[in-house]
């Protein structure tokens, strides 16, 4: 009894406790990450203790291993905006008016989808690549084998977006909006039960919150780049607080990736940088059985 | 539909850090003899558009004394199980039997409702639970989703009456700042507010209630506001001044209201004690 009392406690999180301090490390500040793996314009973890970054100016993309070393993952490849790992093992990857997928033994990546924009894109457990069309105001959904559709519509400047942990929920952040909005993701690829569920804070005397790139660590919190910072949402959708800047300016990109996945790494101002946390990120799931 | 975790939640957020807590129920809180018990009506509401995806259960309780011949006041307690619970620390429905069978208060009909959460759409995967989204925020999304969509189903069954001062809204943390938002936002609709440790802090903006209160010409609306000195202190803010700011605020525009201050924690042990005391002094002048 006390123990589901206990458990239904913290699913509420009535005490309102997550808090930076939840997060943060004493000792831990943003420190420059990523050399010898080029300018990098994209990231995201590997899942396996690295991180893969994308610089488009090289046409490169590298995988920096748990040891902190650099190796090349794929050159010649165009220029690249965003990267997500599938549960396919390929890495997903967002190029001038197409969505690729590049497996590492292949020898050339697999055009997804041509014609379409895509910001950012996430991509679930049962294949659906979901990705951002911020100057239409769109999520749209690819299926595996499909075509790209719109998923929801009406969204301020769409720009960063993320799976929970479990790929039940998708959230969205606006750049031109005020809000990151939260979405059920149904077997089918559809979205549903839209709600602007969690309030940015915008630069003060804005009103535009310009959320960029986000990231889900596997307590289910929820964390968006911005002017301000990292923003960090709990799981019901209430600020716990904004991790400050790394050195380079606003983070435009970021994502839980490194050694147990516990580095927060940002892209902020053309430059790399992480900083150790006591989270970790939410693990990559795979197909469902 | 899932009242217990509420129950629970609030049960386990019972472990005070500080502050007595020590608050018995008195005999308006227990089933009397010779009293009329009301019958209460658990229904579901899962077609919200304001809230879409979202599903919840709530109830109506109905006093014995209640003829359609007349319309009867209103109760809307958010978190609705916590209160509507015969052994929880509100038992509503019990005292709202004691109280309206000795006309200390109107004919009364409650709507205890629940906050709504989507549920996953794969059965290995957790719903989504709305309360913050519902509780929290400032605006009228809330007041908006109880006048076109739970109230309207309610008055299909029972009649209601349409004078603010015989509408009351309830709640309890993020459901007292959501009881105060609500009157805020529509005081033409409800003119009385009971919040228990209500959550007048950051967690969405609502620390800028006192400020507004200050600024902003008086509304018809009586607040009753229960506090502990135990209460939280956390990152959204500390509960207990916040629950002063807003009397004073409240003190300031010269509205009806009283804040009764104990030393309990985030929990409903003292305003479940009390609740006979804050209905009645809520309900003191409205006619029976």
């Amino acid at each position: 009894m006390i123990a589901l009392a206990l458990l239904a406690l913290l699913a509420q999180n009535l005490r309102g406790d997550e808090a930076l301090s939840k997060v943060l490390a004493d000792g831990e500040p943003w420190r420059p990450a990523g050399e010898g793996s080029g300018a990098p314009g994209a990231l995201c973890g590997d899942g396996a203790g690295g991180i893969f970054l994308a610089d488009p100016g090289r046409g490169t993309i590298h995988r920096v291993g748990a040891d902190g070393r650099p190796a090349l993952f794929a050159r010649g490849a165009p220029r690249i905006g965003a990267l997500a790992l599938g549960p396919d093992g390929r890495l997903y990857a967002a190029g001038p008016g197409q969505i690729l997928a590049i497996a590492r033994d292949a020898k050339a990546p697999e055009v997804l989808a041509e014609g379409v924009r895509a910001h950012a894109l996430a991509v679930t457990r049962r294949g659906f690549v979901f990705f951002t069309d911020p100057e239409e105001g769109r999520v749209m959904v690819l299926a595996p084998q499909g075509r790209a559709r719109v998923a929801a519509s009406g969204l301020a400047g769409p720009g960063g977006l993320a799976l929970s942990p479990d790929h039940g929920t998708l959230a969205v952040a606006e750049r031109g909006g005020a809000h990151v909005w939260a979405f059920r993701v149904e077997t089918s690829g559809e979205l549903t039960a839209g709600m602007p569920w969690m309030d940015l804070r915008p630069p003060t005397g804005r009103t535009e919150g310009g959320g960029a790139g986000m990231a889900v660590d596997e307590e289910g919190r929820w964390y968006v780049g911005s002017p301000l910072g990292v923003q960090m949402f709990d799981g019901q959708g209430r600020m716990g607080g904004v991790i400050g800047p790394p050195p380079g300016g606003a983070p435009a990109a970021i994502a839980f990736a490194g050694p147990d996945r516990a580095y927060l790494y940002a892209l902020a101002g053309g430059k790399l940088y992480r900083r150790r946390t006591k989270t970790r990120g939410a693990p990559p799931l795979p197909p469902p059985s | 539909m899932r009242k217990r975790w509420v129950v629970l939640a609030l049960a386990a957020a019972a472990v005070p850090a500080r502050g007595a807590d020590e608050y018995q129920f008195g005999p308006d809180s227990r089933p009397q003899e010779g009293v009329p018990r009301g019958v209460v009506h658990e229904l579901s509401w899962r077609t919200s558009r304001i809230y879409p995806g979202t599903e919840r259960a709530y109830w109506v309780y109905v006093p014995a004394a209640y003829r359609a011949s007349r319309p009867a006041a209103l109760m809307v307690f958010q978190d609705g199980w916590s209160y509507a619970n015969p052994e929880g620390q509100f038992r509503a429905a019990v005292v709202l039997d004691n109280l309206i069978h000795r006309k200390e208060m109107p004919v009364t009909i409650a709507v205890f409702v629940n906050p709504g959460s989507v549920p996953p759409a794969e059965p290995d995967q957790k719903p989504r639970g709305n309360r913050s989204y519902e509780y929290d925020a400032l605006g009228d999304r809330y007041a908006r989703f109880l006048l076109e969509e739970i109230l309207p189903e309610v008055g299909k069954r029972w009649r209601l009456t349409a004078d603010p001062a015989g509408r009351a809204v309830v709640g309890i943390s993020s459901g007292g700042i959501c009881a105060f938002t609500v009157a805020w936002e529509r005081p033409d609709q409800f003119g009385k507010v009971l919040s228990h440790i209500g959550s007048f802090v950051n967690i969405r903006g609502g620390h800028a209630y006192p400020g507004l209160i200050r600024k902003t010409e008086r509304k018809p609306i009586r607040v009753f506001l229960q506090g502990g000195r135990g209460d939280l202190d956390n990152l959204h803010g500390s509960w207990p001044l916040a629950n002063q700011e807003m009397a004073a605020a409240l003190a300031f525009m010269g509205y009806d209201h009283r804040l009764e201050m104990g030393d309990g924690g985030h929990n409903g042990r003292h305003g479940g004690a009390i609740l006979p005391d804050a209905l009645r002094w809520l309900w003191r002048d409205y006619p029976r």
